[in-house]
């Protein structure tokens, strides 16, 4: 497939598959076209019938909510790296690009975008019909490229926005980190002066040609560039509103002071009590997206208490911890029994992340974990004998099996031309069978490996059982651990590998982490982009940037003085490296790129340089058909409230199974 | 009076500084990492994370930190949010709420006070009673249930059985207000009652009651004149207190009903590391603390002549 190509309006390519799939109601979903007027659900957007009629309405005011740990901080999207914000902005301003329902990216304020041969250049071509507007529905300014140039340059200049954002920027666009530097270095009412004039003369590697085309120059190919614009580290920043807030202003922008491009305005802002959005007005893509009349977002205080709001009709979906969805599905009487459906997964993919380099709390080696870990067949031990089923029931106790993670990428993030997803091939290459539905793939039968493994560790000294130290805040909930020490206990025996906790006071990483305390780190990895670079990257050797290797499992320490149990492990991190760097290098065939790196994921996971854990998938009652929202696993669109099914009849368990079948067929022709 | 008032205000003043200043110290030796979210802890670099918390002037020498902050309290300059309500004058994210706290927890005290000594005379008159015996076990239900298990049961039933809203809402502040007043005041009510009987109970055996009784005065105005009079005494001290710290809001109840009050701004404030708020909410709440305190004094004062304040000596 030859990357060289124009991206347009993806959308009516999506509609053309929409339509080859026969479903209706799929329109709605995705975007037809539609009165500007429509309320989102069944089948609102476009006047078609909705994927499942359950008898209910469309829900014109949707009341949906929020957790009060994650109230929104900031308005201003440039200065936002905190998905709880980019939640509420995604529904007031626009980048270029964005996500359609299925993952795929799709132009937002721009028509469409085109790369140069080697991918070094980017160019998008923009709207002329977008407007900024402020909260009370008046047209302020028109969206040009030139709001481009002034939000880059916000971005970049440290006075103003304090370093926020600046990682991608600073990675791909030429210059870019030499004006961040240069703006950290200079006094604060100098910098703050600083205009898109100088960042340009300074050669950071944007530039509008005209009114409606932005262009970006990258250091270094990046045929993903495209993904990375869906960040709000690339948004547009109106220069109108900059200049008559000041900087201090513009920073501390709120609900009243904010312009609009979005499809929504909030008119209502309660800090810690609610957000009111109703339709801007001035939407430009209101032709084509439905939107609801308002949406109500409440702020509570657990899901606990959200169960009793849902049940007492106040909020139109609930996620459901652990309690409530046990006593429900415990009971086939229960009025919610054919209620509770399984969310869709949310952005990040779980590994347990193994520490090949963990100290004693004196400081010291602790030779015995470390000797252990460094050992293949240990590792393959525990990820080939651990069921980690039990523990998956505390989140999803409807389908735990789907919460299995056997990759290192998130699935759905990059898929091949042919519509196949990237994990799809790793598993493929790791030769995981297909799902009994009764255990997990992952699962052999241990017996001789461990045996052997014994056998080989018990030779260089290692003493049994080996302990596996994670760690819990002090004063939380053991359960998940007494869970998951038990699981230990029956899988891999307590005369192998026992399980055991540290606790910390405040911070995990302070006490736990950089001491290098615990044997492993269950972590989540959210995309920042849709490349296999960004999951992957975290993990080779010799790259500054890489997250894991440096923060976690310390094999960069590893790798500068290993010992000599450690030579063959440092080995395989090398080989990875060495297959990580060759599919890097791919950047003209995204297939071929994508093949590389499946290879050298395999490799990766084969010999089991950490251990995937899980997607999160729980559980919940709801009036929205999930399916219907925008999926997006990088980007901030997520919680756009456009297009959205509803129905004033919740939703049952098989209507969900008509959504995802509906789902899955438009995703295999879109 | 007026040489203690002045010197009460000087070492109140030099509370509030101690306070505010321990508080200032105890900050910096929490880790940093409060600072940033979980997403940010993850995915900022080193030279991010430093290039944020010096923006905060947060890596400055803490020595050079108090000083500058005792410059800014000279100014009544509280500074700004940065992470409850980023780059939002301080001043303006407290001033939103104190409001809204204050008066659901001055009508919960006016409910409180009224319906609490109610029930605390009821309990008196009618010691070893039905009444007195329904009292006790109101009083004990509400200090052994947990109070999350009674707001609950309050939530379950005003949203059940009366169709009260279950959150407060802005849009519909009366009836919203109904279940969150209602919880606020469940404990001060029994509060209120428990410490009304006791100190009826004791004035009771006093010798002036005695002699009241054998001065042939009816047993209503034994209660109310002299019983009642005599046992609000103590408890007068801490009503100003209690009306200014409302203004505090609670917790558990403003959570609860998400209800956009003080009550968990601090804990929030703390839990994100947004000194300037933290910082500005223990000076505000150390000095109504003082100020409640000063003003119990004088109505007790006022209640009973008995009492005087005086630079030495007196009743307190």
């Amino acid at each position: 497939m030859n990357m060289n190509k124009k991206h347009m309006i993806d959308r009516r390519t999506f509609m053309k598959a929409a339509g080859a799939v026969g479903a209706a109601g799929l329109l709605a979903a995705c975007g037809g076209s539609s009165s500007s007027t429509g309320t989102a659900g069944s089948g609102a957007a476009s006047g078609s019938a909705p994927v499942v009629d359950n008898g209910g309405d469309p829900i014109a005011n949707l009341v949906t909510w929020e957790l009060a740990l994650r109230e929104l901080q900031t308005w201003n999207v440039l200065y936002s790296q905190n998905a709880a914000d980019l939640n509420v902005l995604c529904n007031c301003v626009n980048g270029l690009v964005t996500n359609n329902i299925y993952g795929q990216f799709v132009p937002d304020v721009c028509t469409e975008w085109t790369q140069n041969e080697d991918a070094t250049e980017w160019t998008f071509k923009l709207r002329d019909d977008v407007t900024w507007s402020d909260v009370n529905g008046e047209v302020k300014a028109n969206l040009t490229s030139q709001d481009f140039l002034v939000g880059l340059e916000w971005v970049l200049n440290a006075k103003k926005n304090e370093n926020m954002n600046t990682s991608m920027p600073n990675n791909y666009i030429v210059g870019a980190k030499e004006y961040n530097e240069y703006t950290n270095e200079l006094g604060e009412d100098e910098a703050k002066a600083l205009t898109y004039e100088d960042m340009l003369e300074h050669g950071v590697g944007i530039s509008a040609p005209d009114d409606y085309t932005v262009v970006y120059t990258c250091k270094v190919p990046c045929p993903y560039f495209h993904t990375v614009a869906s960040g709000a580290c690339l948004f547009p920043a109106p220069k109108a509103l900059v200049d008559e807030l000041g900087v201090d202003g513009f920073l501390g922008l709120d609900n009243t002071t904010m312009w609009y491009t979005g499809p929504y305005v909030v008119n209502e802002y309660i800090q810690n009590n609610s957000k009111v959005f109703v339709p801007n007005p001035n939407y430009f893509n209101a032709a084509n997206e439905s939107r609801f009349e308002s949406v109500t977002v409440r702020i509570i205080d657990d899901t606990v208490v959200g169960f009793q709001l849902y049940d007492a009709g106040e909020v139109d979906e609930m996620e459901l911890a652990e309690a409530p969805a046990s006593t429900i599905l415990a009971d086939p009487n229960h009025k919610y029994y054919n209620n509770v459906v399984e969310a869709t997964p949310k952005k990040y993919s779980y590994q347990y992340h193994l520490c090949f380099n963990r100290k004693n709390e004196d400081g010291t080696p602790d030779e015995n974990w470390n000797k252990a870990v460094a050992n293949t067949k240990f590792r393959q031990c525990l990820m080939h004998g651990l069921d980690l089923l039990d523990s998956y029931k505390r989140v999803n106790q409807l389908k735990p099996l789907d919460l299995e993670n056997l990759c290192y990428t998130m699935k759905g993030l990059c898929t091949f031309s042919d519509g196949r997803d990237y994990t799809d091939r790793v598993i493929e290459l790791l030769g995981y069978p297909k799902s009994d539905g009764k255990q997990l793939r992952r699962l052999k039968d241990i017996t001789q490996l461990k045996a052997e493994c014994m056998e080989e560790l018990s030779a260089i000294g290692v003493t049994f059982p080996v302990t596996l130290y994670s760690y819990v805040k002090a004063g939380a909930s053991t359960d998940g651990m007494l869970v998951l020490q038990q699981i230990f206990k029956d899988c891999l025996g307590d005369d192998f590998v026992k399980l055991d906790w540290l606790n910390y006071i405040t911070s995990m990483d302070q006490e736990i982490r950089i001491p290098h305390l615990a044997c492993w780190y269950g972590s989540g990895w959210g995309a920042d982009y849709a490349d296999v670079s960004n999951f992957l990257g975290q993990e080779i050797l010799h790259d500054d940037n890489a997250y894991y290797a440096h923060e976690y499992s310390y094999i960069a320490e590893v790798a500068e003085d290993p010992k000599d149990y450690q030579k063959e492990l440092i080995e395989q991190f090398e080989e990875f490296t060495r297959l990580y760097n060759e599919a890097n290098a791919i950047v003209d065939d995204t297939d071929a790129r994508y093949n590389a790196f499946a290879q050298a994921e395999a490799y990766f996971l084969e010999n089991v340089l950490t251990v995937p854990n899980y997607y999160e998938i729980g559980l919940q009652l709801t009036h929205i058909n999930l399916y219907s929202k925008i999926n997006t696993l990088c980007g901030i669109a997520a919680y756009k409230y456009v297009n959205w099914e509803t129905s004033t009849e919740a939703y049952t368990a098989d209507d969900f199974a008509a959504f995802a079948e509906v789902y899955e067929a438009g995703k295999g022709v879109a | 009076m007026i040489k203690y008032t002045i010197k009460r205000l000087l070492q109140s003043l030099i509370t509030i500084l101690l306070a505010v200043t321990i508080v200032f110290l105890l900050l910096r030796l929490l880790p940093t990492d409060y600072y940033f979210t979980e997403d940010q802890l993850m995915k900022f670099t080193t030279e991010q994370k430093n290039a944020a918390l010096e923006a905060a002037g947060l890596l400055d020498p803490v020595g050079e930190q108090l000083v500058r902050f005792y410059g800014q309290i000279l100014h009544l300059d509280f500074g700004i949010s940065r992470r409850i309500q980023s780059g939002i004058a301080v001043t303006q994210v407290i001033g939103s709420k104190f409001e809204v706290s204050m008066r659901l927890g001055l009508i919960s005290l006016a409910i409180s006070l009224v319906l609490g000594v109610i029930l605390g005379i009821l309990q008196t008159v009618f010691k070893d009673k039905l009444i007195d015996h329904l009292g006790t076990v109101y009083t004990v239900f509400v200090n052994a249930v947990p109070a999350l298990v009674s707001y609950s049961l309050v939530l379950v039933f005003g949203s059940k059985v009366l169709g009260l809203p279950a959150l407060y809402s802005t849009r519909n502040v009366g009836p919203s207000s109904i279940l969150p007043v209602a919880c606020l005041s469940l404990a001060s009510i029994a509060g209120y009652a428990l410490w009304t009987r006791r100190y009826m109970v004791d004035e009771l055996t006093r010798d002036y009651i005695k002699l009241a009784k054998v001065k042939g005065l009816n047993t209503r105005e034994i209660m109310i004149s002299h019983v009642l009079r005599n046992a609000m005494v103590p408890m007068v001290q801490y009503i100003p207190a209690s009306m200014l710290l409302t203004i505090g809001g609670s917790l558990l109840v403003e959570r609860f009903f998400s209800v956009p009050g003080m009550g968990p701004l601090l804990t929030d404030a703390i839990n994100r590391y947004d000194v300037n708020v933290v910082q500005t909410l223990v000076m505000f709440y150390a000095a109504l603390g003082i100020v409640g305190v000063f003003l119990g004094d004088i109505l007790m004062m006022l209640v009973d002549p008995r009492i005087t304040l005086t630079e030495k000596g007196g009743a307190r």
